[in-house]
């Protein structure tokens, strides 16, 4: 259970980490939004206090250090400065690695007192503050009711000390009880000459929240109930979901501790000042009364807030793996679908054929929303790149500006997952290389501050990812050159813009002059490439010099289940993406006699360049009189495959080979067919480019 | 174990050096102390740097302490910082807080801010 709970709160402290990152990063940006300081201490707090809970106590410790300036920060005493955001981004990193670390691995003590020492710096001399707070993390393995929040009154006896038990212990333990805040009520304690030190002349008033029910609190004081007076009144019960944020006011709270009298309050309401300084004016009612009635409303408001963000999220989190065992079972599922269909539309039984329908449609709504729930902004991971600029311009000495566009664009986890690192290498590609230094930007006429526009969008059943930046653009001469020496083109090719840009793309190429850290090593765009096409997707090249580049990536929403376009081959079946389909022709023997051997074939008017799959699958005869050319789309540029028959629709859950079959170039992967049968997923984008290489 | 020392600092002033535990058990001995340096002295500044403990009863005598300076038209300050425990014990037993008590005229800062 408790390692459990500690898994729970390492996913938390994950997402809250990003959101804290996200949330220092648009405070960079904007620093007088209290909003964003307060979300900062707030993930700051939480993470302290549920590191504590779950045993993660240098985790707590730490973030309490930096909790401490933001609290400071958040009461106007530290400005927001560029060393304290990057302080905090640093911190931010370290509790990422001590929670890493948590899984046994080696903490950097160092770095975490550096940090601490480079916070402590920002607090202008000691700082004295004391927090009305006395603990905030209940004891582990705390009862799971609902947390109430109570108001107690507690007057000892003077002579309290006589019977054995001293305050410190009793405000102690009911501390152990949940988050407490005690006000010691202090008008009763006499002048030094009459004072009697060991008598308690000081009430406390408390608020405080716990799971543990109301005798846990009455079993506190079980050994002086003769010597004290106890007053303990609920005044918020965690269940009541649909209580007001807005809880009582403070006139109303003194009224309901009986601090005050209703006639005294409404003679003092009158007047136009706040309630409490009113109050405190009219000596009607002690300060220290006054600060237990405004914490005890804050704590209140606090957990009533707290509880309706947590109603009006609704979510239940669940882990990924059973998620991902939903859509196999539901692939699966839609594979039996098929073959149920078939067998129906074999028989003719009418009853048969309507369950089968009504099985088809609810299959399909499943699948829908099944693989709608893998689905996953993609802001998630824009906001990483937010931080990658941020760090890799202040590397540079370049000033460069990430805006992003589409955040809330959904695609399935497992892309978004693969799609990070070949767009760490695309971003990093474009502030290296495409960005220029501030004085090169303001001799152009360009604003010093370059901008790197990230966005995604839904286009059809595809997401289209664009990075575009104002930089200097692609060298098209250099890369030519480049290719020259590679030995990609001929000196005398006429080759258009798209062409050349996609040499890039080639294993090894790189037309920095100088190697950084940053990119400029050429290991990186044919690996970018190769990555967006193992998701089925594909890139492409934009830029003009002096302007800028555009790298658009599109890649299928989902990789468990494609719509495919099934066709025979020597009566095998295969089949290939429909989104990338475009018609179909067939293709004569004539025809094929036409081409004097060459492999194309003429669609209205326009040449369009073919695969023969026989050829390809090294099947010699055989094939039929009329062979159907499938011409798809890839990247703008059209391919024929020629098959024996085109079968038709299908939607095919995708199945890996396995291991033995990694290797296998222009096969993708594999589907089970309604019949039972295996289909092969035909790898499009690597039939052409080997077709390519051929020529 | 409690050790309190006095230190002229200034004319009318004088710090009081505490070392070890201010609980109820040597409560006596640190009223004694304060007593006579409000009764001598127009300022007295507490030192706790020292303090390796404190109760309750400890932080009611500075409490009580301060609301007789007040009254006394007297000054009674911290001197130096104050050690963790000392801080932590301020919280816990509820003297921690934003506004001093009735006593605490405009002007005079209350000993839990």
């Amino acid at each position: 259970m408790q390692d459990q709970q500690k898994e729970v709160f390492k996913e938390e402290a994950g997402e809250l980490l990003t959101d804290l990152e996200q949330a220092l990063l648009e405070l960079e940006e904007t620093p007088e939004d209290t909003e964003l300081v307060a979300k900062v201490f707030r993930a700051m707090h939480t993470i302290k206090g549920s590191g504590a809970m779950f045993g993660f106590d240098e985790i707590a410790e730490f973030t309490h250090e930096v909790e401490t300036v933001f609290d400071l920060v958040r009461n106007g005493e530290i400005p927001v400065s560029k060393e304290l955001i990057s302080h905090a981004l640093a911190a931010r990193d370290h509790i990422r690695n001590l929670l890493d670390a948590a899984d046994g691995g080696e903490i950097d003590v160092v770095r975490g007192e550096e940090l601490v020492a480079a916070f402590k710096s920002l607090i202008p001399g000691a700082n004295k503050e004391a927090d009305a707070a006395v603990a905030d993390t209940p004891e582990p393995g705390a009862e799971t009711g609902a947390e109430i929040t109570y108001r107690i009154r507690l007057c000892l006896a003077e002579n309290i000390i006589f019977t054995g038990t001293r305050p410190d212990g009793l405000l102690r333990e009911l501390a152990e009880l949940g988050p407490c805040r005690a006000i010691a009520q202090t008008d009763g304690i006499p002048l030094l000459d009459q004072l009697v030190p060991e008598n308690c002349h000081v009430y406390w008033d408390v608020v405080l929240t716990t799971d543990r029910g109301l005798n846990a609190i009455k079993d506190v004081f079980i050994f002086v109930e003769d010597d004290i007076e106890l007053k303990i009144d609920v005044i918020d019960e965690g269940d009541y979901l649909d209580a007001d944020p807005n809880y009582k006011r403070i006139g109303e709270i003194l009224l309901d501790r009986g601090d005050i009298t209703k006639e005294e309050l409404d003679a003092i309401l009158a007047e136009s000042k706040p309630i409490g300084q009113k109050l405190i004016d009219a000596s009607k009612v002690s300060p220290g009364k006054i600060a237990a009635a405004l914490q005890e409303q804050e704590v209140v408001r606090a957990a009533r807030s707290q509880r309706q963000a947590q109603d009006t999220a609704g979510s239940v989190r669940v882990p990924a793996e059973r998620l991902d065992l939903l859509v196999d079972l539901v692939g699966e599922l839609v594979t039996v679908q098929a073959r149920l269909s078939q067998a129906a539309a074999g028989r003719e039984d009418s009853e048969l054929l309507m369950i089968a329908e009504e099985v088809e449609r609810l299959t399909a709504e499943l699948r829908d929303n099944s693989l709608n729930m893998r689905m996953l902004p993609i802001g998630t991971t824009f906001s990483k790149f937010k931080r990658l600029v941020r760090d890799l311009s202040n590397e540079l000495g370049k000033q460069i500006e990430l805006k992003t566009s589409g955040a809330e664009t959904e695609i399935d986890k497992t892309v978004i997952e693969k799609l990070n690192d070949p767009l760490v290498h695309l971003i990093r590609n474009s502030l290296d290389h495409g960005i220029e230094a501030p004085e090169v930007r303001k001799n152009a006429g360009k604003p010093a501050v370059g901008t790197v526009l990230l966005s995604a969008a839904h286009s059809g059943d595809s997401v289209e990812i664009t990075i575009k930046d104002d930089g200097k653009g692609l060298d098209r001469e250099a890369i030519f050159a480049k290719g020259l020496e590679k030995g990609l083109v001929h000196a005398d090719a006429q080759l258009s813009d798209n062409e050349i840009f996609n040499l890039i793309f080639a294993p090894g190429f790189s037309t920095a002059k100088e190697v950084t850290g940053i990119s400029g090593r050429g290991v990186g765009m044919d690996v970018v490439k190769r990555a967006i096409e193992a998701l089925r997707g594909s890139i492409n090249i934009k830029s003009k010099s002096g302007v800028g580049s555009t790298i658009t990536i599109r890649i299928p929403l989902t990789l468990a289940i494609i719509e495919s376009l099934l066709v025979s081959v020597d009566n095998d079946s295969y089949a290939m993406p429909l989104s990338i389909v475009e018609e179909c022709v067939e293709l004569s023997r004539e025809d094929i006699a036409r081409a004097h051997g060459r492999h194309l074939v003429h669609v209205r008017d326009q040449i369009v360049p073919y695969i023969p799959l026989r050829q390809e699958f090294l099947i010699n005869d055989g094939a039929p009189e009329l062979q159907q050319v499938v011409i798809t789309n890839l990247n703008g540029n059209r391919v024929g495959l020629v098959v024996d028959e085109v079968i038709g629709q299908h939607q095919s859950v995708i199945k890996t080979l396995g291991r033995m079959y990694r290797d296998v170039k222009g096969i993708s992967g594999a589907t089970i067919l309604g019949d039972g049968s295996v289909a092969l997923i035909l790898d499009v984008n690597h039939l052409a480019f080997k077709a390519e290489q051929a020529v | 174990m409690l050790n309190v020392q006095q230190q002229a600092a200034g004319k009318g002033e004088v710090v009081l050096k505490l070392a070890g535990e201010v609980t109820i058990e040597n409560a006596g001995q640190l009223r004694e102390a304060l007593l006579k340096g409000l009764t001598e002295q127009d300022q007295v500044q507490l030192d706790c740097e020292k303090v390796t403990g404190i109760d309750f009863f400890g932080i009611q005598m500075i409490c009580s302490a301060h609301r007789t300076s007040v009254a006394w038209k007297k000054r009674l300050t911290w001197h130096g910082k104050l050690p963790t425990v000392v801080e932590d014990a301020i919280k816990q037993t509820g003297f921690a807080r934003h506004h001093g008590c009735d006593l605490c005229p405009d002007g005079v800062r209350c000993m839990w801010i």
